[in-house]
């Protein structure tokens, strides 16, 4: 018998500000935590069942809640630009940065892994 | 499957083309907006799971999006789409032709990211400590492509069209596709364990796509609205078949008796096939009507589908009716009831596995071909009657009665035969004060008599005496065999369920709104007799918008999920 | 969206007239008195509405229809009231109306295809009308009150929560939306002649539909035994991590309680393959992924190895 548990939180914040009737600016973080993780396994009795019928087993699990817990932390900033340059041409940008931490590795390996997206362009009212 | 790819462009690309001509003339109005620019990606440790879902890879690269819309007195167009790389694109073509034609297509494709499962665990050999020696168990693994950067480029392809073809009786003919088309490379996993449990990793390309088409008839017949629809649908692999080399059979230590170990086995010593994806062709077919009955609306449908996988043989076979009715019992009253019945059939192939232990010496063989009954075989039907009343002009409440049987052919549901039946109970209670405050609290029950269980799943009983041995010289007792000692059904699912859900919606000025909720679940398993199978679960969540002034928008949120489950986790008393 | 009466087939001018005619006459006879206020007067209060609104796909069909001067009664019944005492009240506004009130305004037009299960959808039974999500009076690409999924997560928090999960479908980065699972005006999974979830399912992930020779009862059962699709901790959208989910209804793997060497090992029978183990290492390996040996967990044609399991182990 064992339990088992998962948690996850996110928050996120955004604003948005225009100064002028041509520029617009945003930006936008947000955050997530997500656990799983087993509790410790108990199995009453089962050293009675045995009848010493398999000497070489072991059961206990003391390790075992470890093998497969996750946790991971999740944060992401998203910041944005848009300028009117004239009625038909508006210069944008934005740029995202992404960061996930692997606390708990499962079989992939670490996987704590970054991304930065910087994207601009001209939006052409033709 | 190239010829497809290659008509499915072909069409999409026609439809883009035309589309703009159908708009073309007389055009009131006309709006292209393009987005030419350019975007940099910089991955930095592991790209796996941050960007999942995003573009594989680092550096610059072109993007461009396009919006352009027209409009005519008889037409409508409008296409948009963005180009992020060449494995990430988004487009969708949508149009109007008065009232005779209707059509949209889409094209989305995206790259998944997967990550490599290093099997580091699978590392181990046994110790007997009756003995202090290594015992003859062994677990090892082999990574054959341990670079491999495994990503699933996917593209999706959907055109749907409905045109009017007599206006007498509203007839109305839709034709839609969608193709689904995968490629790239992916992880591919074989198990061999016949003289040691050996795990292998190589890498599988992928290349398969599914494609479904529908066409669909519908008219009116003064209050009577008749329609039928049939779909075909296939997905298929042309990738190369992965295969793997199983070891052959023999002692693990002395490599002795291979003849024993080897007639136990259904295959070693050859180089085998593995992770074979099927070959489905499922065609479907439905009719559905809607009336009015007395004062409500009555909608009702027959389907009938059938799978078969091509390279096996297997099928399974659907039939479904479902009937609604709704009806306004007065000013302040609705009552909605809904039925369907379901019948599920799959195959029943006949396993012929070779002998256990064929030409061992004390003869003791042991046979284990059986047909195998498909554990889809089944009849479920659902029922459920809704009265919602508005109790004041605010007030709105709506109580809910849901009946479900699944009566299965064959599968094993604790010691009670083999039909599950569900009685759900909800009570919803709504609050409303104009477009501004409004609050909501709902509660819901499940009763579940016999939900889906891994029969005699867990627990053995003591002792090997009770089992009668397969080789009356050794006296061995085979794990299979203890299999048969198990006596406890389990299954995560519950036989009592309770839901309670409470949400608050307010806008107190202008400037500022905000929503509360919280969602508690609990449920429990009370007909496994000594397990104590449960689940909560907590959700609750809350958001905040503000605007301060016209130059500023803010907005704030948080949603959170704490669960919590009782496991049984028991071991099994026998080691192979 | 509309519906059609007799007229000329095959020629679209006699379509237009006749659409024209119908839609009239439905709109005439769901508005109460029209007292004919024309547009001019609403636009003296409202200017930015009625000036947008001839733009709408509501403006274009309904100035085709009840009359370009008069498309705002069509909708909000008779002005005259509210012109005389400016009361709110005094005029129809359809976003306040709820399932007992105005949303029959809207199916008197949208009365086919994807709206026939609207009166027995969840939507409709939770008070939710149609102004709560769509706007009439912008243009053609902004009917909805904002995009997906967000204005679903408006109500819906609790699967906002799931989108962010580390496993979850590609939602949050707007490769899918809510829409291509969800029917939002009711009815039962999209294009299926099957009510279960599994159709759903299959119709993206067609490989696991099989039908296989070998099978696991679950994959027959529902999805969401295992699965849950708005988003999940665990890998693979799965509702706990393995083992946890698997031993929910299995034992542990009978070589779980192996003991293991501690130190280097390698196979007498393949030298080559050798490793360096604990203890606990043997329950590692059986005890962390199950799916590492049991690939094959929604099915199978292939058997597995051991006679004794049926061939069903699920491992090839």
């Amino acid at each position: 018998m064992s339990d088992y548990e998962s948690k996850a939180h996110n928050v996120y914040i955004t604003a948005s500000y225009v100064p002028a009737a041509d520029l617009r600016l945003s930006a936008t973080v947000a955050y997530n935590k997500a656990e799983a993780s087993l509790q410790e396994v108990a199995m009453p009795g089962v050293e009675d069942r045995l009848e010493g019928e398999l000497e070489d087993q072991d059961f206990t699990f003391e390790q075992m809640p470890l093998y497969s817990d996750l946790d991971f932390e999740l944060i992401n900033f998203t910041l944005g630009f848009e300028y009117v340059l004239s009625p038909q041409v508006t210069w944008t940008a934005d740029g995202t940065f992404g960061t996930l931490w692997d606390y708990a590795p499962y079989v992939y390996d670490d996987e704590t892994g970054a991304v930065f997206v910087v994207r601009s362009g001209l939006r052409i009212q033709l | 499957m190239k010829t497809m790819k290659t008509l499915l462009c072909m069409s999409l690309a026609l439809l883009l083309a035309a589309a703009p001509a159908l708009a073309g003339e007389d055009e009131a109005a006309e709006n292209l907006s393009v987005w030419l620019g350019s975007q940099y990606t910089d991955f930095q440790d592991s790209p796996k799971k941050i960007g999942e879902y995003d573009k594989s890879g680092d550096g610059w690269g072109p993007e461009v999006g396009l919006n352009y819309f027209s409009r005519s007195d008889n037409t409508t167009f409008r296409l948009d789409g963005h180009y992020f790389d060449e494995e990430n694109i988004i487009g969708q073509a949508r149009g109007t032709v008065g009232n005779t034609l209707r059509f949209n297509a889409r094209y989305r494709s995206l790259t998944h990211q997967t990550a490599q499962d290093r099997l580091a665990n699978l590392e181990a050999r046994e110790y007997l400590a009756s003995t202090g020696n290594p015992g003859g168990k062994m677990l090892t693994h082999e990574i054959v492509d341990p670079d491999a950067d495994y990503n699933i480029h996917r593209r999706e392809i959907l055109t749907r069209f409905q045109a009017l073809l007599s206006q007498k009786n509203n007839v109305r003919l839709s034709l839609n596709h969608r193709s689904i088309i995968e490629d790239g490379t992916e992880q591919a996993i074989a198990s061999n364990h016949c003289f040691s449990c050996h795990v292998t990793s190589r890498t599988r390309t992928i290349d398969q796509a599914q494609h479904q088409f529908e066409a669909g008839l519908d008219a009116e017949f003064g209050r009577l609205d008749l329609g039928y629809r049939f779909q075909y649908r296939l997905f298929d692999s042309d990738a190369p078949d992965v295969s793997a080399y199983y070891d052959p059979a023999k002692n693990p230590v002395s490599g002795a008796a291979a003849g024993e170990f080897s007639s136990r086995l259904v295959y070693d010593d050859e180089e085998l096939v593995f992770g074979r994806l099927p070959r489905t062709e499922k065609t479907s077919h439905r009719v559905r009507l809607k009336t009015d009955l007395g004062k409500g609306r009555m909608t009702g449908s027959l389907g009938y589908a059938r799978a078969k996988n091509k390279k096996s043989g297997e099928t399974t076979e659907s039939l479904i009716g479902a009937a609604n009715y709704a009806v306004r019992l007065n000013d302040k009253t609705r009552l909605v009831t809904k039925g369907t019945a379901a019948r599920q059939i799959g195959g029943d192939p006949y396993i012929d596995l070779p002998t256990f232990r064929d030409g061992a010496a004390d003869l003791n063989e042991t046979d284990f071909d059986y047909t195998r009954i498909s554990t889809l075989d089944r009849w479920d039907t659902r029922l459920s009657a809704q009265v919602i009343s508005r109790l004041t002009n605010r007030l709105t409440l709506s109580v809910l009665a849901g009946y479900n049987r699944i009566d299965r052919d064959d599968y094993p549901l604790v010691n009670e035969g083999t039909s599950t039946e569900k009685l759900t109970g909800q009570a919803r209670l709504r609050y409303r004060k104009g477009l501004r405050l409004s609050t909501a609290v709902k509660y819901r029950f499940e009763k579940v008599s016999n939900p889906f269980v891994s029969a005699r799943g867990l627990f053995e009983a003591a002792g090997n005496d009770i089992l009668e041995p397969l080789i009356p010289v050794s006296q061995w007792i085979f794990y299979f065999q203890r299999e048969d000692l198990r006596y406890q059904d389990i299954t995560s699912l519950p036989t009592d369920k309770h839901v309670v859900e409470w949400k608050l919606s307010d806008r107190p000025n202008d400037r500022f709104s905000f929503s509360l909720g919280a969602k508690f679940t609990y449920d429990k398993n009370g007909d496994l007799d000594s397990l104590d199978v449960k689940h909560h679960s907590l959700q609750p969540s809350v958001a905040l918008n503000f605007i301060p002034n016209a130059k500023w928008t803010l907005a704030a949120g948080y949603t959170g999920t704490l669960d919590k489950s009782r496991l049984p986790v028991t071991v099994a008393l026998f080691d192979g | 969206m509309s519906r059609f009466k007799r007229g000329s087939p095959g020629k679209i001018v006699s379509i237009a007239l006749a659409a024209t005619l119908a839609i009239g006459l439905v709109l005439l006879s769901v508005s109460p008195a029209l007292a004919e206020v024309t547009n001019d007067v609403c636009a003296g209060c409202h200017g930015d509405v009625v000036e947008a609104f001839s733009m709408t796909p509501h403006g274009i069909c309904l100035s085709k229809t009840v009359g370009a001067e008069t498309s705002c009664e069509a909708c909000h019944g008779d002005a005259v009231g509210h012109i005389e005492e400016g009361d709110p009240a005094g005029i129809i506004n359809p976003a306040g109306q709820d399932q007992f009130g105005g949303q029959a305004l809207c199916l008197n037009c949208h009365r086919t295809g994807g709206f026939d299960e609207w009166p027995f959808s969840a939507h409709l039974a939770g008070d939710v009308g149609c102004a709560d999500c769509h706007s009439v009076h912008v243009g053609y690409e902004e009917a909805p009150k904002c995009t997906q999924p967000d204005i679903c997560y408006g109500c819906h928090a609790d699967v906002r929560a799931a989108a962010y999960m580390p496993s979850h479908h590609p939602v949050r980065e707007g490769k899918l939306v809510c829409d291509d699972c969800h029917n939002p005006h009711g009815g039962a999974a999209r294009l299926t002649a099957e009510a279960t979830g599994r159709e759903l399912c299959f119709s993206c992930h067609g490989e696991m539909e099989g039908p296989f020779i070998y099978e696991h009862a679950p994959v027959n059962e529902d999805c969401l035994i295992c699965h849950d699709p708005h988003g999940a901790v665990a890998d693979n959208l799965l509702k706990q991590t393995e083992p946890a989910l698997c031993l929910s209804c299995h034992p542990m793997h009978f070589h779980a309680t192996v003991v293991s060497v501690d130190g280097d090992f390698s196979t007498p029978q393949a030298p080559q393959r050798a490793g360096s183990s604990t203890p606990d290492s043997w329950k590692e390996g059986m005890l962390t992924k199950c799916t590492q040996c049991h690939t094959e967990i929604h099915g199978s044609d292939l058997p597995s190895q051991a006679i004794s399991s049926g061939g069903n182990a699920l491992t090839r």
